[in-house]
């Protein structure tokens, strides 16, 4: 399997698959690369749906539009996007099973039930990646309703909690419609030509740990091919000769603005440190996000970014 | 009172709650205060359920166990700490926690081996709604009832509400109330079951809640409840104790955010949810800020001079270095915008701001000078 893997990752892949999950280490901007890559993928015809869990509008609020809420929305030409949460999806789910609204309604907003279906350990995440499935099947009449799905998922910790949740319940529970929903949900992440697994860091010690645990538990264990790591926030090498011209040649102010930009020369060198110990064949195939200064983050910025990353993109894709 | 950049409000309590979102820094936060206390001759405990165990490995501990570990003090004296009282670090174990619970608990054997045995039980004590919480706060009880410590720091994890955190206890006894539990479990009693909680027939709750997870999940998972409803009694009086505590006044919130707009938005929800719970976070403290930097003249000066003096080399090179120099900047202007409004915003709260670390902080090493930050013996200064 992880031989398989390997030799999948790095590899062009003509159409990519459809599901593309983006995870990391809290902080290291899993959002704004899910952003970015869903703004690409649709200004390059690919009609995507950018799916938010547990984001709480994050998306929006980077697009600089108004919350989308749990239903799909058309946010720009062919991008849509959805901030999924445990109970719309669970709902969704329900409608899907029993089709009579009024039916569904009367069990599943009821307070009572509610607060029962909350309880029910890793339901919200199994019918959050249910939906996800859905609309990886879901047709249109010209074909797939979607080219690409990306997942915007939780920190590391709870990403894998998310992706674990389809052989944690396979294994707790008896056979009937909640087995077969994981059983489909395995098939779909375990399958190389339909799912990849992004991972983003930032060039720290600690970020780049959780990527290499991140990476170890993907392809040992829940059999996730991995697509490309973003490296995020690097900062551009400074020319070493301009440096020593500056503070050797400088006033007083100048000296001091020369031992600024060497102590980011030295903390960009760390970030090339740090950078080495992930495996050469991820780092190969970087996309390299430059560390951007601004007051707030908003579309401005994820514009400039994309035009940034999209040769590194679309170079393996 | 202006911003702090050194703090020491650890002081006045027995026990430190870190909170904030993932990725700015409250594990590394948490570690440096542990480490400034146990300097300073307090027998310090550092806890941390921050899932992926950061803190522990910070402190060069590596196991996880439920157990109480000391650091040891050669580590840190090679890191230039010299540590005046021991310092622990624990990792708390969320199925270990709950074993403990059944095993202490006054079921019959027999009964105690059913709950453990049980395969629902089994495969999501771990991932029960809150059920990390539930194990830092029963676990943070212990240890505090043991008297062991003089300070307990405890790391969160990473959540998008506070209040989580504080409800844990409470939901776990929300879960075992539930009435509608209790009438799942008794299918037999249902026809008593008033139909208004529900507003549906039992028989028809059945049937749709069946149909979504399959009637023997339900029949599975009633039967852990019922085991568990047994140690309804325990837990409630746990729950009622762990709760005054959370709400002792010798307990410190504080709440670390990074100077990032979303980072702050974040913690400032944080903070009134707290606030609205009548408790005060004591100090709020933004993490790698980048100070002005030192140039003794503008900007503006600075980038006509160096523009000056830089013109005979490649316009590429200098254009690169003008950019840096204005990113140093105006990265440090945002910083220091960021933190005016905060201060203003989280007001009587302690602001600290802990500068950007020219060494990337990941070890020991990278701790001493953070932990330095929190000593009384630099002595409180003001911006």
């Amino acid at each position: 399997m992880t031989a398989r893997l390997w030799a999948c990752y790095g590899q062009a892949y003509v159409s990519g698959p459809r599901l593309q999950i983006v995870t990391g280490k809290g902080g290291v901007g899993k959002t704004v690369v899910a952003t970015t890559l869903a703004l690409l993928e649709a200004e390059a015809g690919h009609t995507t749906l950018l799916a938010e869990a547990h984001g709480g509008g994050r998306v929006t609020s980077l697009l600089g539009l108004p919350a989308s809420g749990a239903e799909i929305t058309r946010v720009r030409p062919n991008l849509f996007v959805v901030d999924m949460n445990p109970r719309a999806a669970i709902h969704e789910y329900a409608r899907l099973i029993f089709r009579f609204e009024s039916l569904v309604n009367a069990v599943f907003e009821n307070a009572t039930v509610r607060r029962f279906l909350r309880l029910i350990p890793s339901l919200g995440e199994l019918v959050m990646l249910g939906k996800i499935w859905f609309h990886e099947q879901e047709q249109n009449e010209h074909g797939p309703r979607f080219d690409r799905i990306i997942l915007d998922a939780p920190a590391t910790g709870h990403a894998l909690a998310m992706l674990r949740a389809p052989s944690l319940v396979a294994a707790a529970v008896p056979p009937g419609p909640l087995r077969d929903i994981t059983r489909n949900l395995s098939i779909l992440l375990r399958d190389p030509e339909r799912t990849a697994l992004h991972l983003v860091t930032t060039p720290e010690e600690m970020p780049v740990a959780e990527t290499l645990e991140l990476l170890h538990a993907a392809q040992e264990e829940l059999g996730l091919r991995v697509g490309r790591l973003f490296i995020n926030q690097k900062l551009t090498p400074l020319a070493h000769a301009a440096l020593r011209h500056l503070a050797a040649k400088g006033d007083v102010p100048l000296q001091a603005v020369a031992e600024s930009l060497a102590l980011r020369e030295q903390r960009r060198m760390s970030q090339e440190e740090q950078l080495r110990a992930l495996p050469d064949k991820l780092r190969a195939h970087a996309v390299v996000m430059p560390r951007l200064v601004t007051a707030a983050f908003g579309y401005e910025a994820l514009q400039k970014l994309a035009d940034q990353i999209r040769p590194q993109w679309e170079q393996d894709t | 009172m202006g911003t702090r950049h050194v703090s020491t409000f650890w002081r006045h309590y027995q026990i430190v709650v870190c909170a904030g979102t993932g990725g700015v820094g409250k594990t590394t936060v948490a570690a440096a205060i542990a480490l400034a206390a146990a300097r300073a001759g307090k027998r310090t405990l550092a806890m941390t359920i921050d899932p992926s165990r950061r803190l522990a490995y910070a402190l060069g501990q590596h196991t996880i166990d439920n157990l109480e570990h000391p650091v040891a003090p050669e580590a840190l004296r090679e890191a230039g700490v010299e540590l005046q009282a021991p310092l622990h670090v624990l990792v708390p174990d969320v199925r270990r926690t709950f074993d403990e619970l059944i095993e202490r608990s006054p079921l019959a054997a027999a009964r105690k081996a059913q709950l453990l045995n049980n395969r629902i039980y089994q495969h999501f004590s771990s991932a029960l709604a809150g059920s990390q919480e539930y194990a830092a706060i029963e676990k943070l009880y212990q240890v505090h009832q043991s008297g062991h410590y003089d300070l307990i720091v405890l790391d969160t994890p990473p959540s998008q509400n506070a209040v989580d955190f504080l409800e844990a206890p409470g939901r776990v006894l929300d879960f075992l109330e539930n009435e509608t539990l209790q009438w799942l479990v008794k299918p037999a009693s249902a026809t008593r079951f008033p139909r208004r909680t529900l507003g549906v027939g039992t028989a028809f709750f059945w049937r749709t809640l069946g149909s979504m997870t399959g009637g023997e999940t339900l029949r599975e998972l009633a039967d852990f409840i019922l085991s568990f409803r047994e140690m309804y009694d325990g837990f409630r009086t746990r729950a009622a104790q762990v709760r005054s505590l959370l709400r002792s006044p010798q307990l410190a919130f504080t709440l670390v955010t990074s100077p990032a707009e979303n980072q702050r938005h974040a913690m400032l929800h944080f903070y009134d949810e707290l606030c609205a719970q009548g408790i005060i976070p004591r100090a709020v403290m933004v993490n790698r800020v980048h100070p002005m930097p030192p140039w003794g003249v503008s900007t503006t000066d600075a980038i006509t001079a160096a523009t000056r003096l830089l013109e005979p080399l490649d316009p590429e090179v200098t254009f690169q270095i003008i950019e840096a120099i204005k990113e140093e900047w105006l990265i440090a202007h945002h910083d220091s915008q960021a933190l005016k409004e905060l201060e203003a915003r989280v007001h009587p709260t302690e602001l600290v701001a802990l500068p950007e670390q020219r060494q990337d902080v990941h070890d020991l090493v990278g701790l001493a000078p953070l932990q330095a930050l929190f000593c009384a013996d630099r002595g409180p200064t003001k911006s």
